[in-house]
């Protein structure tokens, strides 16, 4: 320990820390740090708040977009969900060959990479087809201002493309799981529907499932006159479904288990902030103690 | 040679990690700072400039409130407006009875400028992790990238996730599980529950808890809303335990 700094002799047991520190009343006018002092972004304050202890609340809503299942009724909604799902069940145990998970050799026009390549790219061990598939018809929904968040190499094109390739992989799918959808979450008639001018026939389309640590994740595709109206997460092995607007979030998982502080070797958490009472129950504690305690400090 | 200090500072504790530096001047200097942040800013002290501006006995335009405090204003008000009203200091109920709390913006502030002071000071390698709110810089010990975990929103010991990252990159996360429904959504002007949890990482730590906060405000909404802020990505757990999480985000995440 350093002799020239009396408050650093000994380990650094932050819960000794606590108590010493408990007391300890911070010193107002100390220097703030001497170097690194940013520029200021402005000397101006913001807008006055009238009022701002007694301030109005009501706001805007926040934005949102690509609202999935519009006009359609909550039980009407849960009512297919539960439809679905017990028909991706079936679905699960032999993946529907041709659906938009199991054909990942389409290629669209311009930058963006095969879908095989994508996968890699994928952080994650999603449905890696499924997500090309949905990257690629999320670009369709949302053109352009959602290519800033797709996974790399999926960026949107042009829509045609997009619905193009979905096409191509959908078709086959709406065929196998026509039966299976017979709720259709939408209004979509699943079967009998118009080739649109993007390509793709209204219908319901299921994904692959696929196993990842976080459990298992299926995805169920609605289109409707040539857009993609919703989207539903099949997810496995708990029986839990959940129908999500899809533009620029990844594929929801499961957190099928903790995982094991000690087996973790993290540095340090990120966590809903701690009181200075509750961090003792905290891992970062753990962790913070074992570094006083192997000296590095 | 290299540095590791908890203090117990702004309601809670502070965990700094310097890797390329022996020097314990940098932590005093640190320590320093948090301690004068804790006096200017805390909700919980009576003297504080913002329990003063709370109760209106402060201006903020008045001479006695520091540049500190009219940056962390100036950008409460730019958060407000790019949140659509969601993140907003001014509807929040305060420890010290008054609705005023920028205490979501200040704590990663504070990191923020912590970690501009160690740049500064050509420290390449280091962490302040401050009651959650993380900071990381360059690499870890051995040049390895840092190893972050996200805390198991059921499970003060577990972990939801592991994040693999290099600095500079701020990591921030907010949930209910800690301090009960501290973050109100003023737009109900009610507890928020549909999350548990909700991580935001991003360049800068200040921006990232700001954006964590109001995240976890909208839901899973706000990952859409994230999306369209530049270099940030985030990842919200349900009370279920789903993960939904931006594409940029996926690729921090460990295996």
């Amino acid at each position: 320990m350093n002799a020239r700094n009396p408050r650093q002799q000994g380990p650094i047991d932050p819960l000794m820390r606590l108590q010493q520190l408990e007391d300890r009343r911070p010193a107002k006018a100390a220097a703030r740090p001497a170097q690194g002092q940013p520029q200021q972004r402005s000397q101006q304050l913001p807008p006055p708040k009238p009022g701002t202890v007694n301030r109005p609340v009501a706001r805007p809503t926040v934005p949102t977009t690509g609202t999935v299942t519009p006009g359609v009724k909550p039980s009407a909604q849960a009512a297919a969900r539960i439809a679905a799902l017990a028909a991706a069940r079936g679905a699960a145990n032999g993946p529907v060959k041709g659906g938009p998970g199991s054909r990942p050799g389409a290629k669209p026009a311009g930058k963006r990479a095969k879908p095989a390549k994508a996968a890699k790219m994928a952080s994650l061990a999603l449905s890696a087809v499924t997500t090309i598939g949905l990257a690629g018809m999320f670009s369709q929904q949302n053109g352009q201002t959602d290519a800033i968040v797709l996974t790399q190499g999926t960026l949107a094109t042009t829509p045609t493309t997009v619905a193009t390739t979905a096409d191509s992989t959908a078709t086959t799918a709406a065929a196998s799981n026509t039966a299976a959808t017979a709720a259709p979450v939408t209004a979509a008639p699943v079967t009998a529907a118009p080739v649109t001018a993007a390509g793709v026939k209204d219908g319901t389309y299921a994904g692959a499932g696929s196993s990842n640590r976080f459990g298992t994740v299926q995805v169920q595709v609605v289109y409707a006159g040539g857009q993609i109206t919703d989207v539903q997460m099949l997810s496995y092995p708990n029986g839990d479904s959940r129908s999500y607007r899809i533009s620029q979030i990844a594929l929801p998982q499961l957190i099928s288990e903790t995982i094991s502080a000690q087996s973790a070797s993290v540095r340090t958490v990120s966590g809903a902030t701690y009181t200075s009472k509750s961090y003792k129950k905290t891992l970062q504690s753990a962790i913070d103690a074992a570094k006083a305690a192997s000296g590095v400090a | 040679m290299s540095l590791h200090h908890v203090e117990a500072v702004m309601g809670t504790q502070i965990s700094i990690d310097v890797i390329d530096s022996h020097d314990r001047g940098l932590i005093d200097e640190l320590v320093r700072w948090f301690h004068q942040v804790d006096a200017e800013f805390s909700p919980y002290k009576d003297d504080s400039t913002i329990t003063l501006i709370g109760r209106g006995e402060l201006a903020p335009t008045d001479d006695d409130v520091s540049d500190d405090v009219r940056e962390v204003l100036q950008r409460c008000g730019e958060l407000n407006e790019e949140s659509d009203g969601v993140f907003d200091v001014w509807s929040l109920p305060s420890p010290n009875g008054t609705r005023f709390d920028p205490c979501g913006y200040v704590k990663g502030w504070s990191v923020e400028r912590a970690a501009r002071y160690l740049r500064t000071n050509g420290i390449r390698d280091f962490l302040i992790n401050a009651g959650g709110d993380v900071a990381v810089e360059g690499l870890d010990q051995g040049g390895q990238k840092w190893r972050v975990g996200i805390r198991h929103p059921a499970d003060p010991m577990g972990l939801a996730m592991i994040l693999e990252v290099e600095g500079p990159l701020g990591i921030a996360t907010s949930g209910s599980y800690e301090r009960g429904a501290h973050i109100f959504d003023p737009r109900h002007n009610s507890p928020k529950t549909e999350l548990a949890s909700a991580t935001v990482v991003g360049p800068d730590i200040a921006e990232a808890d700001a954006f964590a906060t109001t995240v976890y405000v909208m839901g899973i909404d706000g990952l859409q809303w994230l999306a369209e802020r530049p270099g940030y990505s985030g990842c919200v757990i349900t009370h279920d335990l789903q993960v939904f999480s931006n594409e940029e985000f996926n690729r921090y995440i460990a295996h």
